[in-house]
């Protein structure tokens, strides 16, 4: 367990005064099992109203607009975060390849239709066996990051290298694991080749990018092998700028692989968001008016703070 | 019998042309707009067959409003196992940032329109079901319009029920859900295929015809700035985009024709949103498929309109019957829209034949087969002559503080007399559909 001090700032200078700025942030630390905020101060300047609401994947965002001329946009998050993150790898037996393919059933025909009474996303070996009954309501299925998406739909280089990777195979540790691992070998992490927009695919033929590219072809890959994954958008210790990482469906449970530095992400993670892919849930999005350019700069601070002794 | 209007044919297709009831079709990246036929002989249902078809029409839309609200909330019917997981959550239409969104009242599909035919044994089934955007209403009230000025007396001895009450219809359905406001009809504008309908309709109902540049969110409502520049709070929004292109801040990124935050305003309950984004996953063709079971699941009634004998790829039990009966069944793509996607076995070459087969066994979960009806064909003037021609029945289904059917419906047929396609972007034209009130 660590408490974190978390600081986060993002500022939006343009050229010549804009209008009709609509913004939208994903920014706040996420409460979850994991994670458990203990005081937050959120700031936005130029001062107006702000909204919030949890999305359809189960973030916290918040959102307004401003209309009039402005210069710029800054927005400040101070926060002070419990985590308590398992990082544990699996043991040895737990974490043994699966292949668990979307399996067609065989049963069911028209005119004497029965339909399917077992999930279907399985070879219904270990996935099934974890009802969708265990998603909250109001906020996406696990199934649903068992799906390709837009940035992570792989190509047939992606899966010609994860027939190789399966075979060289040797059960000596957790297949996520080996995967992770021979992906970081595979990839060099190199800045300004790759951009927002890049697939998981683009990326993986340049071999190599910056985390949301080892995030999403990770993401892919773990699909792929029949392991429901999604992109995590994050803040790590000793990271300058926002991170990002990938959270697997095993036996259950979500477990946070971080692909850039080929280890689990532990309690020096700050979860923000998740989604399918970055499109999803994007730490920052925004539309606005008007004509000069701009420029962005995010500031980021994680850092552990001494551990405090449980109040009697 | 209606003798009397064939000759009407040329003055109203020339009104028609007039009036600019033009459809635009995007084929080869090319955008065309075309008149769309206009058919003088209209289709005839009785009084008694339109109260059977409100029966049904009405009870599938419920259903599927049902549905809808589960998906996007509790998924009852995937725990229960009576639809597979995989059918929901693989489909393109469903869309997770909906989830744990209420729509005003509780209606995703406010504007149904459900595709079907007649059989010649005199039973109906259901094509297909249309629950985002479905076009097409205003093409028989603005045809039966003209016909009403060309031979007026053709209405005078036949009791006919008017159809011109789809604008109220419709302006109730809007005011229904409306959360504080004014309706506004949202188009993308002149280039949409569908753009004459959108300001017919606006117009007809007293709703504000929009193009997204009109509306703006502040402090999470939504407003329509006028030309003269008020600003009006809107309270139901009849968007004629599709979801994707609604709010460039939730869907695409890239999207230039959306309201930014519109989303946030509809989540937060202080807009409605007609129809409701989402509704893509309970009209794709695979879903279709568990449309009767539905009926039976929700709302504890078996379902009073048929599907076509439908056969889903996906059940090895129907794929063995698919590959071994597609000669005789018509193949459907499920993620194609608009008449695009659809094979008939029988019109095939031995090699497209053995393509297909090879498709299905590919990737199963891509396809539907369906048995071929043989339906009834309707007779359409062709120069000096009446020809039959393959034609069916888009009804359209509002559903507000009740769901009902529209006593009218767009009738679509086939130009060409060996074709079974009759989705205006295949070329076909159109008939007025008559409601008997007797």
């Amino acid at each position: 367990m660590k408490v974190l001090q978390v600081q986060y700032e993002m500022r939006l200078t343009f050229d010549a005064p804009v209008t009709d700025h609509y913004f939208q942030f994903r920014c706040l630390p996420m409460e979850d099992d994991a994670q458990t905020v203990e005081t937050i101060q959120v700031a936005v300047e130029p001062a107006c109203a702000v909204h919030e609401r949890i999305d359809g994947f189960g973030n916290r965002m918040f959102y307004g607009e401003i209309l009039e001329p402005h210069d710029s946009l800054c927005v400040r998050m101070d926060a002070r975060v419990r985590v308590e993150r398992n990082s544990n790898r699996c043991s040895l037996e737990k974490c043994r390849m699966r292949p668990v393919s979307i399996e067609t059933p065989s049963t069911g025909i028209a005119g004497n239709l029965e339909p399917e009474s077992e999930p279907v996303c399985s070879d219904t070996a270990e996935i099934a066996q974890y009802p969708l009954a265990d998603s909250p309501a109001g906020e996406v299925p696990w199934i649903v990051y068992a799906y390709p998406s837009e940035l992570t739909r792989p190509d047939k280089e992606m899966k010609e290298w994860l027939d190789d990777i399966r075979k060289d195979y040797d059960s000596t540790c957790g297949f996520l694991e080996y995967l992770m691992h021979r992906l970081y070998q595979k990839l060099s992490y190199v800045q300004g080749q790759t951009h927002v927009g890049t697939t998981a695919a683009e990326a993986f033929a340049l071999s190599g990018g910056v985390c949301q590219d080892y995030a999403h072809v990770f993401a892919a890959m773990c699909r792929m092998a029949g392991f429901p994954a999604r992109y995590v958008a994050g803040m790590a210790v000793g990271e300058g700028a926002t991170h990002a990482w990938t959270e697997v469906w095993q036996d259950g449970a979500w477990a946070a692989y971080d692909p850039t530095h080929d280890c689990m992400a532990d309690d020096r993670y700050i979860k923000l968001s998740h989604g399918r892919d970055f499109i999803d849930c994007s730490v920052d999005r925004g539309s606005f008016f008007g004509a000069g350019g701009q420029e962005q700069t995010v500031y980021v601070k994680v850092a552990e703070t001494s551990t405090l002794p449980d109040m009697p | 019998m209606l003798l009397d209007l064939v000759d009407h044919k040329e003055s109203i297709n020339r009104l028609l042309a007039r009036y600019g009831v033009k459809f635009g079709i995007y084929k080869n990246y090319v955008f065309h707009e075309q008149l769309f036929p206009f058919d003088p002989i209209p289709r005839v249902i009785t009084q008694k067959e339109f109260d059977y078809l409100n029966r049904g029409l009405s009870q599938r839309v419920q259903a599927l409003n049902c549905f809808l609200t589960d998906v996007y909330s509790e998924r009852k019917i995937v725990k229960d196992g009576v639809i597979p997981a995989d059918f929901i959550y693989s489909s393109k239409g469903y869309l997770p940032q909906c989830e744990g969104i209420t729509p005003p009242k509780k209606i995703y599909s406010h504007i149904s329109g459900i595709d079907l035919v007649q059989g010649r044994d005199g039973d109906w089934y259901i094509l297909e079901d249309n629950l985002r955007i479905p076009s097409g209403a205003s093409y028989p009230m603005i045809a039966r319009d003209l016909t009403r000025q060309a031979a007026p007396e053709a209405f005078t001895r036949r009791h006919v029920l008017d159809n011109r009450n789809y604008a109220s219809m419709l302006r109730q359905t809007m005011d229904y859900v409306n959360t504080g406001g004014i309706n506004v009809v949202l188009t993308p504008g002149r280039y949409n295929a569908a753009f004459f309908e959108h300001s017919y309709l606006a117009e007809r109902s007293g709703a504000v015809l929009c193009m997204p540049q009109d509306l703006a969110v502040e402090d999470n409502k939504l407003y329509y700035r006028s030309y003269e520049g008020r600003k009006m709070q809107v309270g139901a929004v009849y968007r004629r985009i599709s979801d994707e292109y609604l709010d460039p801040l939730c869907f695409l990124p890239e999207s230039l024709i959306g309201v930014p935050g519109l989303m946030n305003v509809y989540a937060s309950g202080n807009v409605a949103v007609i129809n409701a984004p989402g509704n893509g996953v309970a009209d794709d063709k695979g879903i279709y498929y568990f449309v009767p079971h539905m009926i039976r699941y929700y709302l504890g009634e078996e379902a009073i309109l048929k599907n076509a004998p439908t056969y889903l790829a996906f059940y090895e039990k129907d794929r063995s019957f698919i590959l071994e009966h597609l000669n005789r069944l018509v193949v459907k793509d499920v993620s194609e829209a608009g008449g695009y996607g659809v094979v008939f076995g029988s019109n095939l070459s031995a090699g497209e034949f053995q393509k297909l087969a090879d498709a299905i066994k590919a990737e199963p979960r891509r396809f539907i087969a369906q048995e071929v009806i043989d339906f009834v064909d309707l007779m359409i003037v062709d120069g000096n002559k009446q020809v039959p021609r393959k034609a069916d029945l888009r009804a359209f289904v509002l559903a507000g503080e009740e769901t009902r059917v529209w006593p009218s419906g767009l009738t679509r047929f086939s130009r060409n007399p060996d074709s079974f396609v009759v989705n205006s972007s295949q070329g076909g034209g159109f008939k007025d559909t008559w409601v008997l009130s007797h």
